[in-house]
């Protein structure tokens, strides 16, 4: 098909257009590249998959982030070879401060170049036109000329060396010419190195240039006239060296190449060092100008079969050569004269540790009295600072290397600490390289302690710190601050590459913690234990208790102190720490109050009580219940006990310090368990082995009162899991605690109400009431004491033991502060079904109104049905002391079913309204349910009273007439209209009343 | 012949346990539970001529081919925290079924300050039943107990029952509800209110719409024998998978304690349903009490 020219043109339009179109990567816009500037890159993206977008990035703003962020890489990608030029020498120092470097990045086809500390840039770009590289590999810089350091860089995927001018004043590249052998024929193939040889003159002209021509196997000699300020080049070819093989002259694929020469008058001896890569060897050559051969030199020592690698070469101010041996991750530093072993340097199995290498590809020494190393790795450029000791012909690494890394990334870094009592551990993770710092401080910001410099890769590390500071002496207690730096060691445009965690901690050396039993109520020696979170154990302690005077300095923290029942005990126990290096005594320490309570007896404890623990039964942490875990369930906050066995031993009890203490046993008959000691430990739970007075009737001991309060009743209900039980007595064995000082403590009985009591000019008065027990009982109550405390089964009979109280006496027997008593009602049988003992515990501030207190609930307990096995359970409170004549009570919770002046007590307010049954739960076999109602002073009201089942049915017309105002109290007995008795169940009592409606269940229970 | 062999069953459910029982005992008036599923709850409690496991309290014959499970919830004006669960699977061997039921009264001496002090009542049952032709017969035996402040007692009862149908929607059935009693620990006896129920119920359907008339008697088998009377009617409208019903009924409880008065109600409510999902309302009002309400959730399988 023939085109006419305008369609010709028209179509190549369109083809240029198209081939114009930005493409989806950078490389599409290496035209638009000028030589002066260092790096121009295009960065293109599809946006939508419609059109592209394209970012053109210049040389001046490139950063680190910029780059990440706009070409989605990294400026390094995977360095191949570095040269420098040391810029400024400290001579005081002797070490090179600052040196232009630049390395070549071949996966990026660029540049990168820089001064430590101060810039970095990048150069080129992919292609191969003027200031593009296509795998850049070897680069050697020449002496700068001004602020212009010409660099050679082997650009092997264009089979030419670029020459190019980098000035770090401008931080700018440009583009100066390309050797390529096209004048001469003698075309490079893949050149991998190049070596600048300045002939030991003072300017960069004439010079010379050796050339690894890897792909042709042999070295190329250029000669070179350098103008960076103008950016021009001259060159020509001289020679070329080797040709393919082993032998003596001989090169297969050599990777490195390093010249240097030396004027001598007259003379210039120029030697050649080349890595004979394809031989693994490395080979000397001292032309002389002639350029002839040298025999090859290859030292066993470095010559490990099969595995090294040797690419970059390096001479050294004193004439040693350095190589890269990319096969065993090391550099090697031979003698340059004969190629002798020197030493090797590079940890071969962690080519990521301090001074090791991964897979260097090559080396450069700084020209200084000290040696400065650049070596390149696979993705990192090392400047490693290696004093070197010809005495002893080794670095010695450890003495002040110092690791900088070019063109390494600094990524996130999590850091966090666990700290406890003494000591720190520090955990970081690291993502990205470089050097890692961990730097404690105080509260005031300084550091206290500081941790070696960590070089590694990604990953956890950990630092653990001892709570010594740098001097080596322990820090003082308080929060202290990490602070975590990772960082590159090299300055970008955006700053120094780094990241800084930091966080607080605890630190506490000095703490010193002294611990006590919980509480104490046996007979006995307890230990004090001391301990010390400080990690030395060579401090001294010393002690104190009970407010005594110190004992001497020693090594031992623990102590013990011995205490008797009967009395309080309260010990203060003081532990002191010294430190013998410094003698700081006041260091740490720490004082605790030992507060032991009060044993209720000399050798009355329970023998397998847990002094470390018991259990609160009060729900009240300040409850220590000095009883036999076993033998007591209870549920803190619910204040009931339940299901316990236990005939003839006690159920459980408690010991509240103060007044409020409320100690209960059961009791019944004949007391079971081994030993003499009361009351002994009760068999577990459930032990059918428990037995009655009349033999081998396990009897079940409940107890269903709550004990929150200080005005109780506690309903103990014993019943015998078989029938025949008679005659016997049930109670409760009762320990009360007054308070603090209990010498002075005085018992007696009032026969009139049943009340016994305890009473304390100090802490008040302890009354207990039985308030309902079985018909035809009779109630006893017997004090007994310490020196009489062994226990004996039998009251009645063994009177040398007990001391029956008198009516209205106060006597007591043994010590004074020693009153324990046992209230038990009998003779009665068990085989009717449950006893239920109901025992009131009051208290008041004295003895005078706890007897007014007691004749208030005695007055309203009502009479027990005769014959009857059981009673009622009711449980009041009377928040205020019983008032005067005309008062009024205020009454919570009344029960009354055994309150009959519940009513009147109340005192009805003039003008409320009627008074809803209150509290009416349980009807037993022949109990009362009574339903108190009051109606208010003015009008008379109609009140009907009905008892509903579940279903609704009505069972029973309790009340259906006109009340006059004042208080009532009426009764069902548990019959249903036909005078039937009801089933158990849950019956609903319905009241109403002119503009009142209430409900109320009722339980009836058979 | 069938209806002469029916009328053979039902009486002798109805002669067999009356001579079981002794005179002069106490008769528990917590058993058997009334009905807590709020279908046959919004029909005034009627349902022994019923098909379906929510009629299987009032008649165990209902359970025949039902399948499963339903969850009931009685908000009870006593305080009671009630409720009933039922699962029933048919297969070639017939209808088993599983009901729980359980009433908790809670605390009774919480405003008492006295903790632990509980009540409550509880039935399992395990029941059988299968069609016959066109009868179903059932039986179920439950566990029953009590607990009122830590008194226990329990026993056995047993409902048997049978339904008929005798065509033309017309549907006849007979119980006997808990035969059995109650011992508590001192072997105290309790004799369970066993009693009759017979009814008949009759569905009238035009086109997607039911319209389902019930009726029950309930007779004491002994004591003052004052029947519990029960009467509903249902009409329900079902299109494709989903339903709708209401209910509304009358009920009068025969009081047994002499005071002469029955206790009435109302009821009413409705239900609907989704393929196999299906929730029910009902509420009892007008009583002595509160008034009551009942939830049901169910799902078929």
């Amino acid at each position: 098909m023939k085109l006419i020219p305008q369609m010709r043109v028209a179509f190549l339009a369109i083809l240029a257009l198209i081939a114009l179109q930005p493409g989806t990567s950078a490389p599409a816009a290496a035209q638009t590249f000028l030589a002066t500037r260092a790096i121009d890159v295009t960065k293109c993206e599809r946006v939508l998959g419609l059109f592209n977008r394209c970012v053109n990035i210049e040389s001046d703003r490139i950063t680190r982030d910029f780059t990440r962020a706009k070409l989605g890489q990294n400026l390094f990608a995977n360095t191949w070879s570095t040269s420098s030029d040391c810029k400024w020498v400290d001579a005081s120092e002797q070490v090179c401060k600052r040196a232009v470097s630049a390395g070549s990045d071949p996966l990026a086809h660029r540049l990168v170049w820089g001064t430590v500390d101060r810039f970095l840039r990048a150069y080129g770009g992919f292609g191969s036109g003027a200031g593009q590289f296509s795998m850049p590999k070897g680069v050697s810089m020449a002496r700068a000329e001004g602020e212009w350091h010409v660099v050679f860089v082997a650009d092997a995927g264009n089979n030419r060396v670029a020459v190019i001018a980098l000035g770090d004043q401008c931080r700018c590249g440009k583009w100066m010419g390309e050797i390529d052998g096209s004048e001469s024929g003698v075309r490079l193939s893949g050149p991998s190195d190049v070596s600048w040889d300045h002939r030991a003159t003072w300017s960069i002209q004439d010079d010379r240039v050796f050339i690894a021509d890897t792909e042709n196997n042999r070295i190329v000699v250029y000669g070179v006239n350098l103008d960076p300020v103008t950016g021009t080049m001259s060159k020509h070819y001289i020679a070329s060296l080797g040709t393919e093989g082993s032998g003596p002259m001989q090169l297969r694929r050599p990777e490195g190449v390093e010249v240097r020469s030396s004027r001598v008058p007259h003379f210039l001896i120029t030697t050649l060092y080349v890595s004979d890569t394809g031989n693994q060897r490395v080979l000397s050559w001292s032309p002389d100008n002639q350029y002839s051969s040298l025999p090859t030199t290859q030292s066993a020592e470095f010559a490990a079969p099969g595995s090294s690698e040797f690419l970059g070469l390096s001479l050294d101010a004193f004439g040693d050569l350095t190589i890269a041996d990319r096969g065993q991750n090391r550099l090697l530093k031979l003698k340059g004269s004969d190629l002798s072993f020197l030493t090797t340097y590079g940890n071969q199995t962690n080519a990521w540790a301090v001074g090791s290498f991964n897979a260097p590809t090559d080396v450069e020494t700084v020209r200084a009295y000290h040696q400065l190393y650049d070596v390149v790795g696979t993705d990192r450029i090392s400047i490693e600072h290696l004093p070197y000791s010809q005495t002893t012909e080794a670095w010695s690494a450890s003495t002040g290397g110092q690791t900088h890394r070019l063109g390494v990334e600094v990524g996130a870094l999590q850091a966090h600490t666990q700290a406890g009592g003494c000591w720190a551990s520090f955990w970081f993770h690291i993502t990205g390289q470089g050097s890692t710092r961990v730097v404690v401080k105080n509260s005031l910001g300084a550091a206290v302690r500081g941790f070696t410099t960590v070089v590694t890769p990604s990953g956890w590390k950990n630092e653990y710190w001892d709570g010594r500071n740098d001097a080596g002496a322990f820090v003082p207690g308080g929060t202290y601050t990490y602070e975590v730096r990772h960082e590159s060691g090299y300055t970008y445009d955006d700053g120094l590459l780094q990241t800084v965690q930091s966080g607080t901690f605890p630190m506490d050396c000095y703490t010193v913690n002294a611990s006590t039993p919980a509480f104490v109520t046996q007979k006995g020696t307890f230990y004090l234990t001391g301990s010390a979170t400080h990690p030395s154990d060579s401090w001294t302690w010393r002690q104190s208790y009970n407010g005594g005077s110190y004992n001497d300095w020693e090594f031992a923290q623990n102590s013990s102190f011995t205490t008797y029942g009967g009395e309080r005990f309260t010990a203060d126990w003081e532990l002191s720490a010294r430190r013998p290096s410094d003698g700081a005594t006041s260091s740490g320490y720490a004082t605790t109050l030992i507060d032991v309570p009060e044993c209720p007896g000399y050798d009355i404890c329970p023998p397998t009580y847990d002094r470390n623990g018991g259990t609160p039964m009060l729900g009240d942490s300040s409850v220590r219940a000095p009883m036999n875990g076993d033998s007591l369930r209870h549920v803190p906050g619910q204040g009931r006990m339940r299901d316990h066995y236990g005939s003839g031993a006690w159920v459980g009890g408690r010991t509240e310090r103060g007044p409020r203490v409320v100690q209960l046993f059961s009791l019944f008959g004949t007391h079971q368990g081994s030993g003499t000691a009361w009351p002994n430990a009760l068999a577990s739970e459930g032990d059918a082995t428990q037995i009655s007075a009349d033999g081998d009737r396990p009897v079940k001991v409940a107890f269903t009162s709550g004990a929150a309060e200080a005005y109780e009743v506690h309903k103990v209900k014993f019943s015998a899991a078989q029938a025949g039980f008679r005659d016997g007595y049930v109670g409760l064995a009762l320990d009360p605690d007054l308070g603090l000082r209990a010498s002075d403590d005085s018992l007696g009985m009032d026969t009139e109400t049943g009340l016994v009591w305890v009473a304390d000019p100090d802490s008040g008065a302890i009354g207990y009431m039985v308030t309902g027990r079985p018909s035809g009982s009779q109630m006893v109550v017997r004090q007994f004491s310490r020196n009489k405390d062994t226990w004996h089964p039998d009251p009645a009979a063994d009177s040398a033991a007990y001391a029956e109280l008198t009516a209205n006496a106060s006597m007591l027997t043994g010590r004074r502060d020693d009153v324990r008593f046992v209230i038990a009602v009998g003779p009665v049988a068990l085989a009717a079904g449950d006893i239920e003992l109901g025992v009131a515990v009051i208290r008041a501030a004295n003895l005078t109104d706890l007897r007014r207190q007691a004749a208030e609930i005695a007055r309203r307990t009502p009479a027990v049905a005769a014959g009857s096995g059981r009673t009622g359970i009711t449980r009041f409170r009377i928040t205020q002391a019983p008032p005067q004549a005309g008062a009024q009570y205020n009454v919570e919770r009344v029960s009354p079913d055994l309150i009959p002046g519940l009513a009147d007590a109340a005192g009805l307010a003039p003008g409320s309204r009627v008074i809803a049954p209150d509290l009416r739960e349980q009807v037993r076999a022949n109990g009362i349910m009574a339903l108190a109602f009051a109606v208010p002073d003015g009008t008379a009201a109609r009140v009907e009273i009905r008892i509903h089942d579940a279903a609704g049915r009505i069972v029973r017309h309790l009340s259906d007439e006109s009340f006059e105002p004042g208080a009532y109290r009426l009764q069902w007995d548990g019959n249903d209209e036909a005078g039937a008795k009801v089933a158990p169940g849950v019956y609903i009592a319905v009241m109403q009343a002119p503009g009142y409606r209430g409900t109320t269940r009722l339980v009836v229970v058979r | 012949m069938r209806a002469r062999a029916a009328a053979a069953v039902i009486a002798s459910l109805v002669a067999s346990p009356c001579a079981s029982f002794a005179q002069g005992e106490v008769v528990s008036s917590t058993f058997p539970f009334p009905a807590w599923h709020a279908a046959p709850a919004a029909e005034g409690g009627a349902g022994s001529a019923r098909p379906g496991m929510e009629y299987a309290v009032l008649n165990p014959a209902a359970l025949a081919g039902a399948r499963g499970g339903q969850f009931s919830r009685h908000d009870s004006p006593a305080g009671s925290d009630d409720n009933l669960i039922t699962l029933a699977h048919t297969g070639r061997w017939g209808t088993l079924g599983v009901t729980f039921q359980r009433r908790d009264w809670g605390e009774v001496a919480r405003d008492l300050g006295l903790d632990d002090l509980s009540a409550g009542e509880q039935d399992i049952s395990v029941g059988y039943a299968r069609v016959l032709g066109q009868f179903r017969a059932g039986v179920s035996v439950a566990r029953l107990d009590t607990d009122y402040l830590g008194v226990r007692a329990g026993g056995w009862g047993v409902d048997v029952g049978m339904q008929a149908d005798a065509g033309r929607g017309l549907r006849v059935g007979a119980a006997m509800i808990h035969a059995g009693r109650l011992e508590n620990d001192e072997g105290d006896p309790v004799r369970l209110p066993a009693r009759v129920r017979s009814g008949g119920s009759w569905t009238l359907t035009r086109s997607a719409l039911a319209v389902t008339t019930s009726g029950d008697v309930a007779v004491p088998l002994e004591g003052k024998r004052d029947p519990d009377l029960h009467a509903g009617v249902q009409a329900g409208y079902g299109r494709g998978s989903l339903g709708a019903v209401l209910r509304t009924g009358w009920r009068s409880l025969g009081n047994p304690y002499g005071a002469g008065e029955a206790e009435k109600n109302w009821t009413f409510g409705g239900g609907v349903s989704f393929g196999k999902l299906r929730a029910d309302l009902a509420r009892a009002v007008g009583g002595s009490l509160d008034d009551e309400t009942f939830l049901s959730l169910s799902v078929g399988w």
